[in-house]
C-alpha cells in the first residue's frame, strides 16, 4: 500500500491537514489529523485565593499550566478515578477482600501534590493510599495485584490495601493519625542529612484531634523540621461529619503556632501552587506548615459503607456535577482549546485498557506460596524457625 | 596513678587490690592514659579480671561507640541531653556529639517514638530511650507497629530502631515498677532484650543497635549502679554450673537466682543459673525446653519475672519442692515439669 497524500489546504480553522491515503486494494481512508500548532501550549488561570493563618503572603493566585502538563495531570487523574471503580467492581465481585479505603472524588489532592514536589521527597499518609501510591510511581498492575493479595502486588500480596511501599512513600497506615508522627521523623531524617528534602504527612479530619498530631505539631515546629502537615478533609471522618466531630472545623489553624492555608482540594491546580508554595517554605528552613485540602469523597468510607445514611445522594451527585476535578481540568482545557475532545476520549480508552490488562493481571496473578508466609519478619537475619499454631509445627523464616 | 573522680588519689591498699566503686572505665583519656597502662599491667601480673564497670556506664560506652563508628547513630528521649540522662546513662555524649545526636523531646511518647521509627524509615538509625518501660504505654502503638513494617512490606522497609529504658522493678516505689517483657515480647517482629551485667548489657546495645530490626531493650534501674568485670569481647554465659535444678531468668531476677543458688547449694541441691535465654520471646522458650530435655535427669525449669524479694521466695519454694515432692523424670519419657513465678496479679503501672 502507498500513501497518497492531497494537496495541502488551508481551511477556515487555519493549519489543518487532511490527508487521503488510498490503498493498494482499493479501499480509502481518511484521516484528520490537526498540527500541534492548533493548540494553545499554555495558559494561565486564576485560581481561588487561599484562607491564611499566620501568613502575611500566601500560595500565587494565578496558575500556568502547559498543554504537557495538562494531559499529564488528566490522564493520572483518570486513571486513578478508573482504577478505583475497578476496585470497587471487583470487591463487589468479592475478587478483593478485606480492607479497601476508596479515593475517587479526592485525586485532585494526590495529583496537586506529587506536581508541586521533587520526586526525592517524601509523603506518609493514611489508609485511604492507594491514589498517592500510583502517583508516587507504582503501577496499576502492582496496585491491582497487591488488593487481590497475589504475588505480583507491589508488597507481593502481604501488605494488602492499606500497607502499599514506594521509594520515598512509607505507605499505607492503618492506624489512625499514627503516620503523622512518622512523617515528622522523616522530615527529621531529612533535615539530619541535609538533603533540601521535605516530607508531607497527610491525614484525614476524623484524625485531626488525634493527640499525637499535636505532639508532632510541637516537635515540628520547636525544631524546625520540613515538614507539611496536610489535613485531607472530606467533610466525613467515616460516618461523622466534621461539625460533630470537631470544636473548631478550622484544620488549617489547628497548628496554632505553626503557618497555615486552606486550599482548594478540587482544584488541582490550585492544590499544585498551594504545596509548591509549603515546599518552598519548608526547604527555606522556616519550619513546619499546616494545609487543609477541602475535598470530598465519593464512595462511603470504605467498601462495607455505602456511604448516603450520614449524608444525602443529592448532596454526592451536586459535588459530582459542579466541582469534579477532573471534569474541571478537562473543561479548563477544551475551553482555553488546549486539548480536543478526541483527544481527551483517545487518553480515555488507552486508559481503560490499561486498567483492564491491569485487573486481569491482578485476578490470573497467583497467590504468594504458602511456604513464603512467615518470610521477612526479620531484616538482615540468618534462616530460622517460627512456631506454628500449636508447639509441634515449625515453620521456616527468611529474612 | 589512679585518681577519683574529683582528682583526689585512691589509698594504695584500694589501688592495688579490690576495684572501687567509684572506679569507672570511661574512655581512655591522654590524662590516664598511664595509669590505664598501669592497670593493665597490675591485673595481668594478678590475673584479675581487666575492667569492673557498673551496668550504667557499660551501656554509656555502648552508645558511645556506635555513635562514633555509625553517623546515622543518634539517641532522642527525655532528659538525655543537658541532664545527662535522667539515670545519667547518657552521661557526657551530648557534650561530645553535640545537639544534632542527641536530642532532647518534650513529654510527648507517642509524638517522639513515632518520629523516631520515622526517622528509622528514612534511613537513620534512632536510639529511643523511655524514661521508664511504664511510659513507653503513651507509645505503644509506635513500639508494637514498627515492628510489623519489614513484613507487611514485604522486606522493602527495614526499621533499624532500638528502644531503650529501665523495666521491671525499683526501689520503695508502688508505681512505674512493673516489667512488660512479657507485653513486647509476645510481638512477632520486635526482638526483646534484657540483660543483666554489664557484659550482657553492652554487648547487647551494641548489637542492638548494629540490628536493622527493631529491638527492645530492657535494662534495670537497680541494676546500673552495681559493677560487674567486664572483659574485651562480650559474650553471654551460664552464670553458674549445676546439675540439679536449671534456673532461667532475665535482668535484675538473675541475681536473686544467684542468691538461691548458693543458700540451696548447703542443702546439697546444685543449681545451674542460666540466663542464656536473654530474649523474652516465648517462642524460644521450647527450643530451651528441648535442650534441658537432652542432659538432664530430671529437667526443672524455673521462670522468674521481674518482682521483689522473690529471692526468699524462690528459696522456700525450692527447699519445698526438694523436700517434700520427689519428682523423678526418666529420660526416656522426656516430660518436664516447668514452674513459672511470676508477679502477683495485682495491678498494673
Amino acid at each position: 500500500c502507498f500513501i497518497v497524500p492531497a494537496a495541502s489546504t488551508s481551511l477556515p480553522h487555519g493549519g489543518a491537514v487532511r490527508m487521503v491515503c488510498r490503498l493498494v486494494m482499493g479501499a480509502r481512508m481518511v484521516v484528520s489529523t490537526r498540527s500541534f500548532a492548533d493548540f494553545t501550549p499554555q495558559a494561565s488561570f486564576d485560581i481561588k485565593k487561599c484562607e491564611l493563618h499566620r501568613l502575611e503572603e500566601g500560595p500565587s493566585e494565578t496558575a500556568v499550566l502547559t498543554r504537557e502538563q495538562g494531559l499529564q495531570y488528566y490522564r493520572t487523574m483518570q486513571t486513578m478515578r478508573r482504577m478505583e471503580l475497578k476496585a470497587d467492581q471487583l470487591y463487589k465481585q468479592k475478587i478483593i477482600r478485606g480492607f479497601c479505603h476508596l479515593y475517587d472524588g479526592q485525586e485532585a489532592c494526590a495529583m496537586g501534590i506529587e506536581a508541586g514536589i521533587n520526586p526525592t521527597d517524601h509523603l506518609i499518609t493514611a489508609y485511604r493510599a492507594h491514589g498517592y501510591t500510583f502517583t508516587r510511581g507504582v503501577s496499576v498492575r502492582e496496585i491491582l495485584a497487591e488488593l487481590t493479595g497475589r504475588r505480583g502486588g507491589v508488597a507481593k500480596g502481604k501488605g494488602g490495601s492499606m500497607h502499599m511501599y514506594a521509594k520515598h512513600f512509607y505507605g499505607g497506615n492503618g492506624i489512625v493519625g499514627a503516620q503523622v508522627p512518622l512523617g515528622a521523623g522523616v522530615a527529621l531524617a531529612c533535615q539530619y542529612q541535609g538533603n533540601n528534602q521535605v516530607c508531607v504527612a497527610l491525614y484525614g479530619d476524623g484524625a485531626a484531634n488525634q493527640g499525637q498530631i499535636f505532639e508532632s505539631f510541637n516537635m515540628a515546629a520547636l525544631w524546625k523540621l520540613p515538614c507539611i502537615f496536610i489535613c485531607e478533609n472530606n467533610k466525613f471522618g467515616m460516618g461523622t461529619s466534621v461539625e460533630r466531630s470537631s470544636a473548631s472545623t478550622e484544620y488549617f489553624k489547628r497548628g496554632d503556632y505553626i503557618p497555615g492555608i486552606k486550599v482548594d482540594g478540587m482544584d488541582v491546580l490550585c492544590v499544585r501552587e498551594a504545596i509548591k508554595f509549603a515546599a518552598d517554605h519548608c526547604r527555606a528552613g522556616k519550619g513546619p506548615i499546616v494545609m487543609e485540602l477541602e475535598t470530598y469523597r465519593y464512595h462511603g468510607h470504605s467498601m462495607s459503607d455505602p456511604g448516603v445514611s450520614y449524608r444525602s445522594r443529592e448532596e454526592i451527585q451536586e459535588v459530582r456535577s459542579k466541582s469534579d476535578p477532573i471534569t474541571m481540568l478537562k473543561e479548563r482545557m477544551l475551553s482555553n482549546n488546549m486539548a480536543s475532545v478526541e483527544e481527551i476520549k483517545e487518553i480515555d480508552v488507552e486508559i481503560r485498557k490499561v486498567i483492564e490488562d491491569a485487573a486481569q493481571f491482578a485476578i490470573s496473578d497467583p497467590e504468594p506460596p504458602l511456604d513464603e508466609l512467615c518470610n521477612h519478619i526479620f531484616a538482615n537475619n540468618p534462616p530460622m524457625e517460627v512456631r506454628g499454631t500449636n508447639p509441634w509445627v515449625k515453620l521456616k523464616s527468611v529474612s | 596513678m589512679l585518681h577519683r573522680r574529683d582528682g583526689s588519689r585512691f589509698p594504695p591498699d584500694v589501688t592495688l587490690g579490690i576495684q572501687a566503686k567509684e572506679f569507672n572505665l570511661g574512655f581512655i583519656r591522654p590524662d590516664n592514659l598511664v595509669s590505664h597502662g598501669l592497670r593493665v599491667f597490675r591485673c595481668l601480673l594478678s590475673s584479675v579480671s581487666l575492667f569492673q564497670v557498673n551496668v550504667q556506664d557499660a551501656l554509656n560506652q555502648a552508645m558511645d561507640e556506635e555513635l562514633e563508628r555509625d553517623e546515622r547513630v543518634f539517641l532522642l528521649g527525655e532528659e538525655v541531653a543537658q541532664y545527662d540522662g535522667a539515670y545519667k546513662v547518657s552521661r557526657g555524649l551530648w557534650k561530645k556529639y553535640g545537639d544534632k545526636r542527641i536530642i532532647d523531646t518534650p513529654v510527648t511518647e507517642m509524638g517522639f517514638a513515632g518520629i523516631a521509627v520515622g526517622a528509622a524509615f528514612a534511613g537513620l538509625r534512632p536510639i529511643c530511650e523511655f524514661m521508664t518501660w511504664n511510659f513507653s504505654m503513651q507509645a505503644i502503638d509506635q513500639v508494637i507497629n514498627s515492628a510489623k513494617t519489614y513484613y507487611m512490606s514485604a522486606g522493602g522497609q527495614p526499621v533499624p530502631i532500638v528502644f531503650r529504658g529501665p523495666n521491671g522493678s525499683s526501689a520503695g516505689k508502688l508505681t512505674n515498677i512493673y516489667c512488660f517483657a512479657a507485653w513486647y515480647g509476645h510481638c512477632p517482629g520486635l526482638k526483646v532484650v534484657s540483660p543483666w551485667n554489664s557484659e550482657d548489657a553492652r554487648g547487647l546495645l551494641k548489637a542492638a543497635i548494629r540490628d536493622d530490626n527493631p529491638v527492645v531493650f530492657k535494662a534495670n534501674e537497680l541494676m546500673y549502679g552495681v559493677p560487674f568485670d567486664l572483659s574485651e569481647e562480650v559474650m553471654p554465659k551460664v552464670e553458674r554450673q549445676g546439675a540439679h535444678i536449671t534456673l532461667v531468668s532475665h535482668s535484675r531476677c538473675v541475681g536473686f537466682c544467684l542468691d538461691a543458688a548458693a543458700v540451696l547449694a548447703k542443702e546439697g541441691v546444685e543449681c545451674e543459673v542460666s540466663i542464656f535465654t536473654l530474649s523474652a520471646r516465648v517462642c524460644e522458650l521450647a527450643t530451651f525446653q528441648l535442650q534441658v530435655k537432652q542432659w538432664r535427669r530430671r529437667g526443672w525449669l524455673l521462670f522468674l519475672w521481674a518482682t521483689n524479694k522473690l529471692c526468699y521466695f524462690l528459696i522456700f519454694f525450692l527447699h519445698f519442692i526438694c523436700t517434700y515432692i520427689s519428682v523423678s523424670v526418666s529420660y526416656d519419657q522426656k516430660e518436664l515439669l516447668d514452674i513459672r513465678t511470676a508477679t502477683t496479679h495485682l495491678k498494673l503501672g
